[in-house]
């Protein structure tokens, strides 16, 4: 009863940034002796079955067994996250895949049991997407720890960028996403994503109690 | 109880974490509800939103003094050898009432704690500073700065400021904050409506009486009080009746009104059956969902658990099926049911980091791997260094008083196998107590040490006492683990009591001596005729096949005696030596009810059993206090009690023969 009817599940995480606040690639920093994209990859299969990475055209990324790298067409290169996500969702509708979880490739301290969680929402609460948002005011929502209905999202997305639109949050507007407010996530502290060396070093440090090897 | 139904749903176990995440999906963001509540009914409430304060508090400029309102520069220089003269008004400005004079210079106006400050005034003399010349003079020996006695206007609070957070906690402290600022009632969180209700056909309602093979339920006021100490509505739904259809209109019924439903399982087979179909019977949380979210957690104790969720025409209603035991149902509420509850009450999430504490633990503990596992412990004050011991309490998930005497618990991680002694453990707090006991008592028990720790209790002193048998109370002395250990050991060679059996760094204190005998039935005939020496009976007739005995658990100084009495019969032994009780009550619990017809105990509980008694043998129960515990105050109060007239006074009242705490 609990198995019965459970919609074919995937993910899209987002690799293709530029990282500029970091000074290195996002998705090969060390996380306990392997890349953090690695490690996310490997967190998300847990609960999702088919797994995209997007990438951008020649950015080298790890080797990654247990998903597909999907690049974002070179014309449309450094027009944001929502292009990513467009990417990502097609390739997931290609494999017909029902759901899925969107996160990145900066989720340091994601969970799979958020995955979870976010996905669980969306199939029990009969909605097309669950986007987890801050609890105090301005209510900033969490575009990358959220779930869709794959061909929903991805007819919403087609129609946004055709209309110039950049802004992932509108996706979820447009979608009528269920809010989950942080304190209510199984694990609020999920939602952390690391852009600056200082970030990275802090997650690291709590993570696995020591500092990250230093790299060249 | 269906015979059919085995335990086949039995159970896809997952995570706690992964369950947790499930159920939380399926139940969707949880929103508190609120409303508005009058002052009176305030405390214990969760504020719903920040309170401004709507004016100044005080609200005007008030003496804090009986005395004279002034204009302090009048005063200055006054002293005693030169007072100053000021004219005193005929207003005396009362509580209560706005002021008619103003204060000009040279003039002063009578003023109580508490009244209004007139206008031109800026200080208040006390009334032992100052004197009456005539009744319209005063005279003024010391001077007086502005301000002074005076609390100015919003110096408490001023108005618009928040004196209260949205997610508060009232309790008197706030309520008091809010009857200040004038608040006749306010916005707080609508507290969660829980229904409890038990199955199982061996519970009975407490306060009804037992019969044999029947136990009190207990699940149905433990959770009920565990809910309402988290600010929680309960409807006792009580014990569910044996037919299912009356079940299942039970459980619509409290769906319908309730926030959330728990049901816990007896302990006997099908009662969680019963309760787990009942509750699949119901609509799921959407159409092509069942209600059984999750059945089956790597949690120990707490692994039948089930988490469920239903609909009804206007929400989502969680459901929850706890096991029966109650240790277990405890674990399974404060995991699962009381996260959400908090946030349905608008409290804040619990932070277990913020109050757990460190402590070392006592003995080295192994764990099920694959299972995270509660550990419930005992803390105590340690012998050297500053972080208190852990000791773990062994008693099984059935266990209720592990759960009442437990200082809080330990998670033992899926994957640890295995804790050392003396590691380091995270204890986290359970119920007020929150510091170590003061005096640890570990050993054999007997109704006489429980005169002695009631004595003191009322003391003040916070005691533990944990029932491990003479010689488990050996190993723990031995170890530093407890600061005193009963025991009364009988050693064959030496013909003497407990003296040969303590360990090199410990001593004993003599306690008292009790007279240990064969219990029986009055009217057992088999016993009661006369027997002549008192281990005249040890006879074949005991080996008779409708002769049944109870013994005690090995470690006892009890089976000790009785093994050495039985050892003219040896190799053959009477029936029922296998079955062992833990305490000597177990022992006259058993003979009275005819499980067993004859074992050894102490004459006190013969009696109080209303059973037939043989002396057989006065034994020593003496106390073996670790060397290194010995000068802590807890343990020098102790010694003190075993001389205390009342102490004395007592046991020998109960039975015993007290020799008063001699060095031995």
């Amino acid at each position: 009863m609990t198995t019965a009817n459970k919609p074919t599940t995937g993910a899209v995480l987002l690799a293709g940034g530029r990282s500029s606040r970091m000074g290195q690639p996002k998705a090969w920093l060390d996380w306990g002796g392997k890349p953090l994209l690695t490690h996310l990859v490997e967190l998300v299969h847990l609960s999702c079955t088919h797994i995209v990475v997007v990438g951008a055209p020649g950015q080298p990324l790890p080797d990654l067994p247990r998903a597909t790298r999907v690049d974002d067409p070179p014309e449309r290169l450094g027009m944001g996250p929502l292009v990513g996500l467009h990417t990502g969702l097609q390739a997931l509708a290609h494999r017909q895949v029902e759901v899925a979880f969107l996160g990145a490739c900066d989720g340091v301290a994601m969970q799979s049991t958020h995955v979870e969680f976010v996905v669980g929402c969306l199939r029990t609460q009969g909605v097309d997407a669950v986007i987890p948002v801050d609890d105090a005011p301005p209510h900033y929502a969490h575009p990358l720890a959220s779930a869709v209905v794959v061909d929903k999202a991805l007819a919403v997305t087609t129609k946004l960028l055709d209309q110039g639109v950049r802004r992932p949050v509108r996706l979820f507007q447009q979608l009528g996403a269920l809010e989950v407010p942080a304190s209510q996530l199984p694990d609020p502290g999920v939602l952390a994503t690391c852009n600056t060396p200082q970030a990275y070093r802090a997650a690291y440090l709590a993570r696995w109690g020591q500092n990250p090897p230093t790299t060249g | 109880m269906t015979g059919g139904h085995n335990q086949s749903q039995f159970l896809q176990v997952i995570d706690p974490e992964l369950a947790h995440s499930r159920w939380r999906a399926a139940l969707g963001p949880v929103s508190p509800r609120t409303e508005i509540v009058e002052l009176a009914n305030l405390r214990g409430r969760v504020l719903a939103r920040s309170v401004a304060a709507p004016g100044d508090v005080p609200g005007f400029d008030r003496s804090n003094v009986d005395g004279y309102a002034v204009c302090a520069r009048d005063t200055y220089g006054a002293s005693e050898g030169q007072p100053v003269r000021l004219r005193l008004a005929g207003e005396v400005i009362a509580t209560g009432v706005a002021p008619q004079t103003e204060v000009v210079p040279g003039l002063a106006v009578t003023i109580a704690t508490g009244g209004m400050v007139p206008r031109g005034a800026d200080a208040v003399l006390m009334l032992e500073d100052c004197d009456l010349e005539t009744r319209d003079t005063l005279i003024v020996r010391r001077p007086a700065v502005p301000g002074a006695m005076i609390s100015f206007a919003g110096s408490d609070i001023t108005r618009g400021e928040v004196v209260l957070r949205r997610g508060s906690l009232l309790s008197s402290r706030e309520t008091g904050v809010l009857a200040a600022i004038g608040l006749g009632q306010t916005l707080v969180y609508r507290r969660p409506r829980v229904g409890v209700l038990s199955t199982g056909d061996e519970l009975v309602a407490p306060g009804k009486p037992l019969p044999l093979a029947h136990v009190h339920d207990c699940n149905q006021t433990v959770l009920a009080d565990a809910c309402e100490e988290l600010g929680c509505e309960v409807v006792r739904l009580g014990i569910a009746p044996d037919r299912d259809a009356a079940l299942a209109n039970t459980l619509q019924a409290a769906i319908a009104s309730c926030d959330l439903v728990l049901l816990s399982g007896g302990t006997s087979k099908g009662a969680g059956d019963r309760s787990y179909r009942a509750v699949a019977e119901l609509p799921g949380p959407t159409a092509d969902i069942g209600p059984i979210i999750v059945h089956g957690v790597a949690l120990k104790p707490g692994k039948p658990v089930c988490l469920a969720a239903t609909r009804t025409a206007e929400r989502i209603v969680p459901i929850v099926v706890l096991p029966g035991f109650p240790t277990s149902a405890l674990f399974t509420f404060h995991e699962f049911c009381a996260p959400l509850l908090r946030q349905l009450g608008g409290r804040p999430r619990k932070n277990s980091a913020q109050t757990s504490i460190s402590a070392d633990l006592a003995a080295g503990v192994s764990s099920v791997r694959g299972r995270r596992q509660y550990m419930l412990v005992q803390l105590m004050q340690p012998t050297s260094g500053e972080r208190p011991v852990a000791q773990a309490i062994s008693k099984g998930s059935g266990s209720i008083s592990a759960f009442c005497r437990a200082d809080g618990f330990v998670a033992v991680p899926q994957q640890q196998e295995r804790i050392e002694a003396s590691e380091a453990v995270e204890v986290v707090p359970m119920g007020a107590a929150t510091h170590p006991a003061d005096l640890v008592i570990a050993g054999s028990h007997c109704t006489g040490l429980e005169l002695i720790a009631e004595y003191l209790h009322a003391q003040g002193l916070r005691i533990q006492l944990v029932a491990l048998g003479s010689q488990g109370g050996l190993r723990n002395a031995a170890s530093e683990l407890c600061d005193v250990a009963p025991i009364h050991l009988y050693d064959r060679q030496t013909c003497t009591y407990n003296r040969t059996f303590v360990p090199d760094n410990c001593r004993l204190i003599r306690g008292y001596q009790r007279m240990q005998g064969l219990l029986f039935r009055r009217d057992d005939p088999r016993f009661s005729a006369p027997m002549g020496e008192p281990t005249g009976w040890v006879t074949d007739n005991l080996l008779a096949d409708d002769v049944v005995m109870v013994n005690r658990n090995r470690g006892s100084g009890t089976r000790v005696l009785v093994d050495e009495l039985l050892a003219p019969l040896a190799p053959k032994r009477p029936r029922g030596y296998h079955h062992e009780a833990r305490s000597h009550s177990g022992v006259a619990t058993c003979v009275a009810q005819g499980r067993a017809d004859w074992g050894i105990a102490i004459a006190t509980v013969a009696e109080q059993a209303g059973l037939g008694f043989v002396p057989i043998r006065s034994e020593s129960y003496d106390f073996v206090i670790p060397q290194a515990r010995f000068s802590r105050a807890a343990v020098q109060q102790f010694l003190q009690a075993l001389t205390a007239p009342e102490v004395v006074e007592g046991l020998t009242q109960a039975g015993f023969t007290p020799d008063k705490g001699v060095l031995s």
